[in-house]
């Protein structure tokens, strides 16, 4: 009995560590020559006056950011590493547990916001821009709600904020 | 007779002494048991029996075990030693990392400012692209708001039926 626990539990572990998440797939990419990481996590709040301007709600809420990471791919001509990356994004979208905040397009333009909690007040905001020649992958993680996370684009995209008054009405 | 149905009243109700219990055994053992008490004799009898058995595997006497004097310096030099070279293994594989820097084309730059503004510029390209690909439903959003104005004066018109209906009742 005690074998096919141990055994059991294993199996788990190793499928566990095999599962890819965002940690894994940020972590796999970053250190890619053809990719441009950037990761921001102490001193937000330095970021947050000059990202969110006078707005005292805005700056609120960017001191309530933990992360902001970001992957960007510039090559266009690479078409395979595009392709590998979507893939992996996709399942990670799916098996994380993500739901679709935004999803917008325009000429060759796309952007996509995916949303989901980690946490009793953790929440993580993936955001997914594709472009002719550049793809870009926004992991934005923090004590916030949805629609403080949308805030974020607020300042300057009053649409959203406008779409959520529409949802709420 | 008599004596030995009210020990085994006594017996059967748990009151009886170890003597008279010794008593009732020696009776039964005795074999000289009446018809009526017969009935009873197998219940001493295996009692006795049960009392002759043996463990088949004797139970081991459990003795404390008896550790070795170790020096207590010895251990904690011993442990003091693996937390260490835990920590140097730690810090080899996982050095302190500075939380913001940014990785181009594989070079690594440790530069705060560098970062945040790149952060910063993706960020805004970012509400760019939601302010242009978001303008035809912000333009719907607003032609339904102007569509629904006059549907305010709708409230009004409520208002002044109930005023109309207040009155008519106090009259």
């Amino acid at each position: 009995m005690k074998r096919i626990i141990t055994v059991v539990a294993i199996i788990l572990m190793v499928t566990a560590a095999k599962a890819q998440t965002l940690q894994s797939l940020f972590e796999k990419y970053s250190d890619d020559e053809r990719f441009t990481y950037v990761t921001v996590g102490s001193g937000m709040m330095n970021f947050a006056s000059k990202f969110a301007g006078s707005d005292k709600k805005g700056k609120e809420m960017m001191s309530k950011m933990k992360s902001i990471k970001i992957l960007t791919l510039t090559d266009e001509s690479n078409s395979t590493i595009l392709k590998s990356i979507t893939q992996e994004l996709d399942k990670v979208v799916q098996t994380g547990n993500f739901e679709t905040a935004v999803e917008a397009r325009e000429k060759g333009e796309r952007v996509q916001i995916y949303y989901r909690l980690t946490g009793k007040d953790n929440a993580d905001m993936l955001i997914v821009t594709k472009e002719k020649s550049e793809f870009s992958l926004i992991w934005i993680s923090g004590k916030m709600s949805k629609e403080e996370m949308m805030h974020t684009f607020s300042d300057n995209g009053k649409n959203i904020n406008l779409m959520y008054q529409g949802e709420n009405s | 007779m008599e004596i030995m149905n009210e020990l085994l009243e006594k017996y059967f109700k748990g009151e009886t002494s170890v003597c008279e219990e010794n008593e009732l055994k020696q009776y039964f053992k005795a074999g000289n048991v009446s018809s009526e008490l017969k009935i009873y004799s197998t219940l001493f009898d295996t009692f006795d029996s049960e009392a002759l058995e043996k463990a088949v595997n004797p139970l081991k006497k459990l003795t404390q075990r008896q550790r070795k004097p170790i020096r207590i310096w010895i251990r904690s030099f011993a442990y003091t030693g693996i937390a260490a070279s835990l920590m140097l293994f730690l810090f080899i594989k996982y050095p302190f990392q500075v939380d913001n820097y940014a990785v181009v084309s594989g070079n690594k730059i440790e530069d705060t400012e560098f970062a945040e503004k790149y952060v910063e510029k993706k960020l805004n390209h970012v509400n760019d692209m939601l302010n242009k690909s978001m303008r035809p439903l912000n333009n719907s959003f607003e032609n339904v708001r102007n569509d629904l104005q006059p549907m305010n004066k709708l409230i009004n018109v409520k208002e002044k039926m109930e005023k109309i209906q207040n009155t008519i009742q106090i009259k």
